[in-house]
């Protein structure tokens, strides 16, 4: 293969690793609900939905006061919703609502509402999508959003371990390209 | 190939992944569909490639020498 050869497959794959980091997840808010929350001085809705404009939680989050608010314009009895975060094809629930609770019609949430973070998202960061939904006798929405844990990579295992294993297996790649010996 | 195919499939496979979990402990891509799926394939190609360039090591002549058996 000559230089020119090899200068321009090399220049296709970063070109190909670009384009899949450069292009944004779509997302949006569908249906008759709304919400927001103000973190850290910042009011979120359901437009930080992209990795260029993610929802952003700082790193000294212990102990954060998160106000919040959301409401729905339909019938809200019987409802159920769920927030989950997206893995590629898969999504994890981490956390649902209803059940038990379908028989008032409550449209908004209590004046005043904080959530106050504990210690649940301490030694986690990174990006994350999250994609939730609330379905009611009145209709249903979805919504996704985009939220960002503020931190050092290097110094969680998932980080630091990942880090590693990034570099010895791009060892293993490159590895793969020395030429075997004449049998 | 002159490299090592399979060598080159699994750490490439291994590269893509540990490629989409930095990305996102980075916050520069969440693990979605082409994260996920994608970077993995992409780091088959590219273990593919390498085995199949072949770029380091000694240089192929073609020639080679035959051992000497002492003349039995």
């Amino acid at each position: 293969m000559t230089t020119n050869r090899r200068v321009a497959a090399a220049g296709a794959f970063v070109t190909a690793l670009i384009l899949v980091v450069a292009i944004p997840a779509s997302a949006d808010l569908t249906g008759n609900c709304s919400g927001s929350a103000t973190i850290d001085g910042i009011d979120y809705d359901a437009s930080y939905d992209t990795a260029d404009n993610p929802i952003v939680v700082p790193e000294d989050r212990e102990g954060l006061r998160i106000p919040y608010e959301g409401s729905v314009t339909m019938a809200n009895t019987n409802y159920l919703g769920a927030v989950s975060i997206v893995i590629g094809p898969v999504t994890v629930n981490v956390a649902d609502w209803g059940l038990d609770e379908n028989i008032d019609d409550i449209k908004t949430t209590e004046p005043g509402a904080i959530y106050v973070l504990g210690n649940e998202l301490n030694n986690i960061v990174g990006i994350y999508q999250l994609t939730a939904f609330h379905d009611a006798d009145g209709g249903d929405c979805d919504a996704d959003a985009m939220v960002k844990l503020e931190g050092d990579p290097l110094s969680t295992p998932i980080g630091a371990g990942a880090t590693a294993g990034l570099v010895i297996t791009g060892a293993g790649v490159v590895s793969a390209g020395i030429k075997k010996r004449p049998s | 190939m002159r490299g090592r195919p399979i060598l080159g499939v699994v750490s490439g496979f291994l590269f893509g992944v540990f490629l989409a979990l930095v990305l996102q402990q980075f916050s520069i891509r969440p693990l979605d569909n082409l994260s996920v799926i994608g970077l993995p394939i992409l780091g088959i190609v590219l273990g593919l490639l390498m085995a199949a360039w072949a770029p380091f090591g000694k240089r192929d002549t073609g020639v080679y020498l035959e051992k000497d058996d002492g003349g039995t």
